[in-house]
């Protein structure tokens, strides 16, 4: 399995809708990689360069619902900014996380699905640090 | 996948979940007085001059960047404002469901970040399955009704829009949906699915949403009529003639995610009710449904039916519907393999990105004339005209 694949892989959902699973050593991580799946799902993300970034801040009721809220930052931030992303880093402190998203101008030429929202069918958020952390995620495209 | 759902106007609930994310993502259908023999030889240039004066693909901003008053204005007047502003006719607005405005929206209820999203988006396709296309008529098979909307022979030339409310109305229902989830649990309703999220219909959190759903619904309307000016004017260029001379006009536009405030017979009796119909077409007597089929495949215009009011709370399909899914269909398919094969087909077609036409392969939807003879023969809308495409633009 090559390290891209270990990040987050696109399973078998709702013929419609997008469906990904994401994986992360720890919580960051998996918010991180769960952040590059939805990209990829918006952009080209090997043809965007990191080139700018913009720093948020994002907060939940649980974890669960923080990964939902960090998700859909990432959408409205693409549309705000005009931006496409390849690259995030995360940080959380509870139910709250900061992050800084790398990416570049959003360029026709990169552009592929605009993701509508990440719904909640079949959302789940499971782990800890010691066994790792798991995400299934369904988008609405 | 659609769906339509009607619940009772005092009882019930409505539904951000049971709407959809694209809030009011519709169809317009224009028709000219071109033969696809005329268009055809310029449909290279056409396309290319539509590319450009259409805003498309992710994150796309538009030509218009509207001030928070103006957006709010749009929120709440939908075509009248665009009328006002130079975008399209009075005539538009006849010809489009509930005249391009729905009552009673009110932009407080509609985010600053959702207003953030939508502030320079007024005026663009988007991506995904949503699409402007050229189409033939390639049958005309209830003439009467058909000559009633100025469709009247074979080869005659539609265009056909397909879009929606873009990241503004993605956004209402984004933060209804999580309003709504907790009022599933402040009103202790029982839902199946996380997703089918909701509120009593007379509750804050019910009514709130029907508010800013209504703003999104407009902004729709507005979205699409001021792409339907452009594209006329890109056909003034090309074709050197006024649009008015190439009978550009609206034959009808139409919303897919939508819920509206209706009177419905239900056992025998008239009840108010909210009806949902997401990714569903209104069907109303002798009003015209509108179904998009896919790039390489027809589109119809149908005839709304009694029927309809009595089997589906007036209701139809909206289009062919994914066979296979997104990921399914790049494994499957090639962009540019399936650019050639339209060629071949006679369709010309523009896409942001090559991946897009993989993602939308026809192969990669049901087949629509399947789904038209089954609505057909329920009923719920009648064949009234066939198109077939000649040019495409994807987001």
């Amino acid at each position: 399995m090559s390290g891209e694949a270990m990040k987050y892989k696109f399973v078998k959902g709702p013929t419609s809708d997008v469906k990904f699973e994401a994986y992360g050593h720890s919580a960051s991580e998996l918010f991180e990689n769960a952040a590059l799946a939805l990209s990829s799902v918006m952009c080209s993300i090997r043809n965007v360069k990191p080139k700018d970034s913009i720093e948020v801040s994002v907060e939940g009721r649980d974890m669960q619902d923080l990964l939902f809220n960090w998700l859909g930052e990432v959408i409205a931030l693409v549309d705000i900014h005009s931006m496409f992303f390849s690259a995030f880093k995360v940080k959380i402190n509870g139910n709250k996380l900061k992050a800084t998203c790398y990416g570049e101008e959003a360029k026709p030429k990169n552009s592929l699905t605009v993701v509508k929202s990440v719904t909640y069918h079949d959302f789940r958020l499971e782990g800890d640090d010691k066994r790792g952390w798991k995400a299934a995620v369904v988008l609405d495209i | 996948m659609g769906a339509v759902s009607a619940f009772d106007a005092e009882n019930g609930i409505i539904s951000s979940g049971l709407c959809g994310f694209d809030i009011n993502c519709g169809v317009n259908a224009i028709r000219t007085n071109l033969t696809a023999a005329e268009v055809r030889p310029k449909m290279r240039q056409l396309v290319d001059a539509l590319f450009r004066a259409i805003p498309c693909g992710v994150g796309a901003r538009g030509k218009l960047k509207l001030t928070p008053d103006q957006l709010d204005e749009v929120l709440v007047k939908g075509m009248g404002w665009g009328v006002k502003n130079g975008y399209g006719v009075k005539e538009d607005i006849a010809r489009t469901e509930d005249n391009g405005c729905m009552e009673g929206a009110d932009p407080s209820k509609v985010s600053s970040l959702a207003k953030q999203r939508g502030r320079d988006q007024l005026g663009t396709l988007g991506a995904g399955n949503h699409f402007l296309e050229m189409q033939r008529v390639s049958d005309v098979i209830d003439p009467k009704f058909s000559g009633s909307l100025g469709i009247n022979r074979k080869d005659q030339v539609m265009i056909m829009l397909h879009c929606g409310s873009r990241g503004l109305g993605h956004q209402v229902a984004t933060d209804y949906l999580k309003s709504q989830e907790e009022a599933v649990r402040k009103y202790k309703i029982w839902i199946p699915d996380r997703q089918l999220a909701c509120a009593p219909a007379n509750s804050k959190e019910g009514q709130d949403f029907f508010a800013a759903m209504k703003a999104a619904t407009n902004y729709s309307f507005t979205n699409r009529l001021v792409m339907t000016q452009w594209i006329r004017e890109t056909f003034e260029q090309v074709f050197a003639r006024t649009w008015q001379e190439m009978d550009m006009h609206t034959v009808y536009a139409i919303c897919h995610n939508v819920i509206k405030f209706e009177e419905h017979k239900i056992g025998g009796e008239k009840k108010k009710v909210y009806v949902h119909r997401k990714g569903a077409t209104r069907s109303f007597p002798d009003i015209p449904v509108l179904i998009a089929g896919t790039m390489g495949t027809a589109s119809y215009i149908l005839r709304g039916t009694e029927a309809a009011m009595e089997k589906s709370f007036g209701s139809s399909c909206h289009g062919a519907g994914r066979a296979m899914s997104r990921e399914g269909a790049i494994r499957k398919f090639w962009g540019g393999r399936i650019k050639e094969e339209l060629l071949k087909k006679g369709i010309e077609s523009r896409a942001t990105n090559p991946q897009v036409l993989a993602e939308e392969a026809p192969h990669a939807y049901k087949d629509v004339e399947e789904v038209i003879n089954s609505v057909h023969g329920a009923g719920i809308s009648l064949k009234a005209v066939r198109m077939e495409p000649i040019g495409v633009l994807k987001g």
